[in-house]
């Protein structure tokens, strides 16, 4: 198992926030604090990081437990944007979470394909094994 | 060590593809693969963080390159997957594409 708890914390923490800030952004009280805006995508750029560092040892067993909510706060993030595009004060942030969301997405995608997918392709695994075998020297003469 | 790279048929294909391209949009990928394995050791090629798979003899890596030519960072330039050897200083380069485009 790799750090799904640390992980599942970290979506957790960025789910309550961005559900929050969502909700206060549709609102037509809504006052604009940025600080809070800012500390949902330094979690957002913590999850990203984590992810990234734990990829290598991530398992199937992992995701099954994390995918379904990172899925949510990339669903959630997008709403999010959708919405702060519509306000202008908030302008200076939407770049930020645009690239949050395609990194975890990217990431996603690649825990899929490579985490789990690719482990089980036996094609490509034969693959691999047939490349290790090549002999490289002939390169070096 | 000097380090030899190779590179398979889907590579050169990708990258042709992307050299064709109208107005040379994608015109600056080689120089961007060039500059990511310049004064690099063969160790630091291995020790990449964007690894993706792993097995007794090799890492394949989705390393991450800017676009300076249209000013976009690592996150929305292109993905390079290439193959390093760890018992020989050998790159297997296998494909190259825009992250925003992947069609090409």
């Amino acid at each position: 198992m790799c750090q799904t708890q640390v992980i599942s914390r970290h979506i957790g923490r960025i789910g309550r926030r961005s559900f929050d800030r969502r909700m206060r952004i549709v609102s037509p009280l809504f006052v604009e604090r940025r600080g809070e805006i800012a500390r949902l995508l330094n979690e957002v750029d913590a999850l990203s990081e984590h992810l990234h560092d734990e990829f290598p040892t991530i398992t199937e067993e992992d995701y099954n437990l994390f995918g379904p909510e990172l899925k949510i706060v990339i669903a959630t993030l997008k709403s999010l944007l959708r919405e702060s595009m519509t306000r202008r004060e908030l302008k200076p942030y939407n770049e930020r979470m645009r690239e949050q969301i395609v990194d975890l997405e990217e990431l996603d995608h690649d825990i899929v394909e490579f985490r789990i997918k690719a482990l089980k392709d036996e094609g490509l695994q034969a693959a691999m094994a047939s490349v290790g075998k090549i002999d490289f020297s002939y390169l070096f003469k | 060590m000097e380090i030899r790279f190779v590179s398979i048929d889907a590579f050169r294909t990708a990258l042709d593809n992307l050299l064709k391209v109208k107005k040379g949009v994608y015109a600056s990928v080689p120089s961007e693969i060039c500059n990511a394995f310049q004064n690099v050791s063969i160790e630091q090629i291995r020790q990449n963080r964007d690894m993706v798979l792993m097995d007794n003899e090799s890492i394949t890596i989705k390393l991450r390159l800017p676009d300076k030519k249209q000013r976009l960072s690592r996150a929305d330039g292109y993905r390079l997957i290439y193959m390093v050897m760890k018992n020989a200083p050998v790159v297997g380069l296998l494909t190259v594409y825009p992250k925003l485009n992947p069609c090409c």
